[in-house]
């Protein structure tokens, strides 16, 4: 053996090292689909709210999260031989699955106690999601996750502070920006990695054997 | 790196299939066999004979199971095989290094 070849097979080991770690990329729907539904979900409240049909409001979540957890549930199942299974990915999922059960069960509570107030539930549920965010940057390493969970807070903030009317829509804007922006992205650098004619497809250089 | 060094490289990984294979593995947690022979893009058999050589010196463990009625086999690197393949790499840069001195 002389350096070269030390050189060529320790190269080979790093690129085949990198090209496995695209695998574990995130594909982003999960953002995306909740991210868009939950925009739709808050116009249509908008609309419930215009033309007073305030019990509706209450189904059209109930629906969003129904929906939402189908859609993903499905389409994660589509993807799941291109997501390999680990141990941080497993725990990220339960953490996403917790905290959305966790707002769920705060939500249905204050709703059938009656003390259901729009503007201080949706703030509570900026916090959690920015708790959801800040576990999921430390599971997955991702820094804008990091940053966006002081952004989910920081909205929590805000829609504490303002008439419970504008809330639905001060969520929206934090879930554009923290949710399906991240999530477009996401899937983009997903699609560019596991397209066949990529690089990324390539996997092993030269198996020469 | 002298005839001595050389044979300190651990030869079930001094391959460049197995070296790809347990490269993968290193960065996953488990991975489908379909799913790494398309990876490493070797065929079936070459896959199988040299996974069954990792398997026999107890650097990779397979599980094996049915899943909706079809076979589904999945590896996974031991702590056996995560230890000599950091060696494997620690000994390339030491070599790496001492050569560029």
């Amino acid at each position: 053996m002389n350096k070269t070849k030390a050189e060529r097979d320790l190269a080979f080991i790093k690129q085949v090292m990198e090209d496995s770690k695209k695998l574990l990329l995130e594909n982003g729907l999960p953002y995306v689909i909740f991210g868009a539904l939950s925009i739709v979900c808050t116009a249509l409240t908008y609309g419930a709210i215009f033309l007073q049909f305030y019990a509706s409001i209450i189904w059209i979540w109930v629906a969003f999260l129904l929906m939402g957890t189908s859609l993903i549930f499905f389409i994660l199942r589509k993807y799941k031989r291109e997501m390999m299974g680990t141990f941080a990915s497993e725990i990220y999922g339960y953490v996403w699955m917790g905290m959305t059960v966790f707002i769920v069960i705060n939500g249905a509570c204050l709703f059938f106690s009656g003390k259901f107030d729009l503007g201080p539930f949706l703030a509570f549920v900026a916090g959690v999601l920015g708790a959801a965010y800040f576990i999921s940057s430390t599971i997955t390493r991702k820094s804008w996750m990091f940053a966006l969970s002081f952004v989910w807070w920081a909205g929590a903030f805000v829609m504490v502070s303002i008439d419970s009317f504008y809330a639905p829509l001060v969520l929206a804007c934090f879930v554009l920006v923290c949710e399906l922006i991240p999530g477009v992205i996401l899937h983009l650098k997903w699609i560019k990695s596991h397209r066949p004619s990529g690089k990324g497809e390539e996997a092993v250089p030269q198996v020469d054997e | 790196m002298s005839v001595e060094n050389y044979h300190t490289l651990d030869e079930v990984l001094h391959s460049r299939i197995r070296l790809a294979i347990v490269s993968i593995l290193v960065t996953v947690e488990e991975i489908e066999f379909t799913l790494l022979r398309d990876r490493v893009g070797a065929t079936d058999g070459n896959m199988n004979t040299h996974l069954k050589k990792l398997e026999e010196h107890g650097y990779v463990s397979v599980k094996k199971e049915f899943v909706k009625r079809k076979p589904l086999t999945t590896y996974r690197l031991t702590v056996k095989g995560k230890e000599n393949f950091k060696k494997y790499v620690e000994i390339l840069e030491r070599f790496i290094k001492r050569q560029g001195k």
